[in-house]
């Protein structure tokens, strides 16, 4: 399956969303949609959510399931939350702008 | 292989670094009482005529107590979620390098001749000393032994402390080399008031 690209190829820009289309009846939606936080993250960055999830938030459990040090994994996670939370702030002042 | 020279503390575990670090710990203090090596500062090395062993297990202690407390106090400074297990291991892992250093102990009577030599030398009137080949090779060999131990030491700590406090900008980097100096400066005292 295709990787959903959710950065800009020539200017490394947030994509929007500009199409929907219903796999049923194909009946297309047009508009221009902000991608949700989770979607603008790596697919690295959403497997190691993922992971964070599914081990009910151990990172010692992470780290062993991964092979590397807890330290490691929760730099990753610190960094991961500044990077959700600076997300989080443009995703707000691109609504404010839009409504 | 770069990772597990250079940056053992991305991938192992506290536990595996803490037991591979004492080990190292209690090697470093075994060699330099056998082989008359004194660390005499936490990045210093120098070969004595005779140490007691109490001055071997002295010197490490505090060549490992002095890094882990500035490294700590400036890591947690830098992050608060700063592990003092990590900081300990990053010092302890970094110091097992400087078990191969008491091993230049074969080359002390050629390093003293060099030594003594060199004292001769005056700055005013620089007459030409003859030093031997065996003598040329044997310093070049152990000084390039000591400046490759030195980097990697430094490279070892350097990455664990990254690591241990998620260490980035400019800022904090200047920090590290801050708590180097300070914790060379602390174990050099406290060594020579104890011993």
């Amino acid at each position: 399956m295709a990787k959903l690209p959710v950065i800009c190829p020539s200017c490394e820009s947030s994509l929007n969303v500009s199409q929907l289309t219903c796999p049923e009846c194909s009946t297309r939606v047009n508009g221009n949609f902000p991608l949700p936080v989770y979607l603008q993250l790596s697919q690295d960055e959403q497997s190691f959510i993922l992971q964070f999830f599914l081990t009910s938030g151990s990172l010692k459990e992470m780290a062993s399931q991964i092979g590397i040090s807890y330290p490691t994994v929760r730099n990753r996670l610190d960094d991961l939350i500044e990077k959700i939370k600076h997300l989080q702030q443009s995703h707000q002042c691109y609504e404010e702008n839009t409504f | 292989m770069k990772k597990i020279l250079f940056n053992p503390f991305e991938r192992y575990s506290e536990t595996q670094l803490l037991i591979f670090g004492v080990a190292a710990a209690i090697l470093s203090t075994y060699l330099s009482y056998v082989f008359n090596a004194r660390f005499d500062g936490a990045l210093d090395m120098h070969l004595v005529k005779n140490i007691t062993l109490k001055q071997a297990i002295t010197d490490n202690v505090i060549n490992i107590a002095s890094p882990f407390s500035t490294f700590y106090i400036i890591g947690f400074f830098i992050n608060k979620k700063t592990r003092p297990i990590d900081i300990l291991n990053t010092v302890l892992v970094a110091r097992s390098i400087y078990c191969i250093m008491p091993f230049t102990h074969f080359a002390a009577d050629t390093l003293e001749e060099f030594a003594v030599k060199t004292a001769k030398i005056n700055p005013l009137d620089p007459a030409p000393i003859a030093f031997t080949a065996t003598e040329i090779i044997t310093i070049s060999i152990v000084a390039l032994f000591g400046i490759i131990t030195l980097i990697w030491t430094v490279t070892l700590l350097y990455n664990g402390f990254k690591t241990a406090t998620n260490l980035k900008t400019i800022k904090h980097k200047v920090l590290f080399a801050i708590a180097i100096i300070l914790a060379e400066v602390l174990s050099i005292l406290f060594i020579s008031a104890l011993n």
